[in-house]
């Protein structure tokens, strides 16, 4: 309790124009160590990126499908009169199909967004306003991202009663409680796929049999999912479906709602405008961005299982190495049920924040990018029962198509060198090392 | 299959390969080189003459693509990565003069 109160204090006073003090120690370290008497031009040399839950790199064939639509074919989707609007409308078309079957689904039922956070708006915004007359209770969980949840909060102050699930400590919702939490008003269940933060993926079969058998909409954000693990809304009974472009290398700026129009979906839609998109989402179809993404989904498809065991085997090297030479490490979330490439561990008296400059080398981050900026721990991490000091000692590694394995060794080597040369300097260590137990210590109160 | 199409899948991987060795970023580059070398060997004991000339054709279209992307991804180099120098300490010489930044 009071190290809590004192770690927020510290937060709040002296932590951050402490941690810019640090930073600065750290580039002139690095700035003298790197002359060390020779020449004093060294090369810039740029971060190994292992972040792809915040975003992925556009893949050089989606670039390669998206240019000509920057350039030469820049007609309006739309455009009923002339050839540029043709050819535009067509290249949408394509693009639309290849999202509908990399899901399963039919072309019609794709509605371009500007992203995952506008689809998941647009799907619990948009049922729970058409339907706001017949049934006002909404179930989701609480590791959903981010805009899951303030949209439900939103709902929440109009009218709406709103379950969060809590999950187990493997990051899973229990079934039984979904469906002790289903009752006659529930209109909507919003569970993710993948999560953005320890990759555990859910039951998602499961709970569309229940959403269908108690008939409740069941939609799924699955920015982090798709293209990475096979989906089909068909026969996983899913009837509404976010997805994100840049997660799947695809561009930014660009995402897509999968409706479903057998039984259909209602969605009321967020903004008025000329009513394309089916009247769903008003606003000319940017048509360069939804070809990235088509192209994406494309490629995705091809490759989803080439992949997905590329990214087993370098997660798996990560995760042993790592194991195998560091003490004391936590891997939040069940590995056996979580998408290996977002692997999210815990390294027991290391502060998150302090290791993640340390390795100024990797891109990582310790969770989810829109909070990357606080240094409050996790929710995500806090719901599957994480203890607060584990909770702040997390850092996600993420790995993607384009990783190498060269990239996963340098990683594990500066991370064995630095979270040994964070615990010797760490108190916490000496004491855990001595075989005290740090949480039966009664910390004094400033 | 004709009696030529050996030497031209020859040539296609080889030239694949080049081609994928001319970008600049470090991780574009590693991948091409194993993905070209993954779906090479996944379909050497192809037989089938449709699949051998569809397979050939998709060889030629991304070869197009490579050459097209690695012109323009090197038009954008950023700086090498901390683990890239250490191997390619030798083409930092004339490339840097053209980098963008």
């Amino acid at each position: 309790m009071s190290l809590n109160k004192l770690s927020r204090s510290l937060t709040s006073k002296f932590l951050s124009p402490h941690l810019y003090g640090l930073n600065n120690n750290f580039k002139r370290d690095a700035s003298a160590s790197s002359t060390d008497g020779s020449s004093k031009k060294t090369p810039q040399l740029r971060p190994l990126y292992l972040d792809v839950q915040a975003t992925s790199p556009i893949d050089p064939r989606v670039l390669d499908a998206m240019l000509p639509y920057m350039t030469s074919y820049y007609g309006n989707p739309h455009s009923r009169t002339h050839a540029y609007g043709w050819e535009s409308e067509k290249a949408v078309e394509e693009s639309r199909a290849h999202i509908a079957n990399l899901i399963g689904a039919d072309p019609k039922e794709i509605v371009f967004t500007s992203g995952a956070t506008e689809s998941n708006n647009l799907a619990i915004k948009g049922v729970a306003n058409f339907y706001k007359d017949k049934r006002n209770h909404i179930i989701t969980t609480q590791i959903e991202h981010k805009c899951v949840l303030d949209s439900c909060r939103y709902l929440e102050n109009n009218g709406f009663s709103i379950t969060y699930l809590p999950v187990q400590q493997s990051g899973i919702i229990d079934l039984k409680d979904l469906e002790s939490a289903i009752n006659k008003d529930t209109l909507l269940v919003s569970i993710m796929t993948v999560n953005n933060e320890i990759g555990v993926i859910q039951p998602i079969n499961e709970i569309g049999a229940i959403c269908r058998k108690n008939k409740v909409f069941f939609h799924t954000d699955a920015a982090q999912a798709v293209g990475k693990i096979p989906l089909n809304v068909e026969s996983m009974n899913i009837d509404l479906m976010s997805i994100s472009g840049h997660k799947l290398y695809g561009p930014k700026g660009i995402g897509a709602l999968f409706v479903r129009r057998r039984p259909r979906v209602r969605v009321e839609a967020l903004q008025s405008g000329g009513g394309q998109e089916r009247g769903l989402r008003s606003g000319t179809v940017p048509t360069l961005l939804a070809v990235g993404l088509g192209s994406a989904c494309k490629i995705a498809a091809q490759e989803l299982e080439y992949d997905h065991q590329y990214i087993s085997k370098l997660s798996e090297r990560l995760v042993n190495k790592i194991t195998e030479n560091i003490p004391e490490v936590i891997i939040n979330g069940d590995r056996e049920r979580s998408y290996p490439g977002c692997v999210n561990m815990s390294f027991s008296c290391v502060e998150g924040e302090s290791l993640l400059v340390a390795l100024k080398e990797i891109s990582l981050s310790s969770g989810s990018a829109c909070t990357s900026a606080s240094l409050e721990p996790s929710y995500v991490l806090r719901a599957i029962g994480a203890e607060e000091d584990l909770a702040h000692s997390s850092i996600r590694f993420g790995i993607g198509r384009f990783t190498t394995e060269a990239e996963i060794d340098f990683t594990v080597e500066r991370c064995i060198q630095h979270v040994q040369r964070l615990r010797d300097m760490s108190p916490l260590w000496e004491m855990l090392q001595d075989g005290i137990d740090i949480k039966s210590i009664q910390w004094t109160q400033h | 299959m004709s009696s030529h199409t050996p030497s031209k899948v020859r040539s296609l991987y080889k030239m694949l390969l080049r081609e994928s060795t001319k970008f600049h970023n470090y991780n574009f580059k590693e991948y091409s080189l194993r993905k070209v070398r993954h779906d090479f060997r996944k379909n050497i004991n192809c037989n089938d003459p449709s699949r051998v000339s569809q397979l050939i054709g998709e060889a030629e279209s991304n070869l197009q693509m490579l050459r097209r992307q690695a012109v323009i991804q090197n038009f954008y180099k950023a700086e090498p990565l901390v683990i890239d120098t250490r191997k390619t300490n030798k083409d930092n010489g004339l490339e840097s003069t053209f980098s963008s930044s």
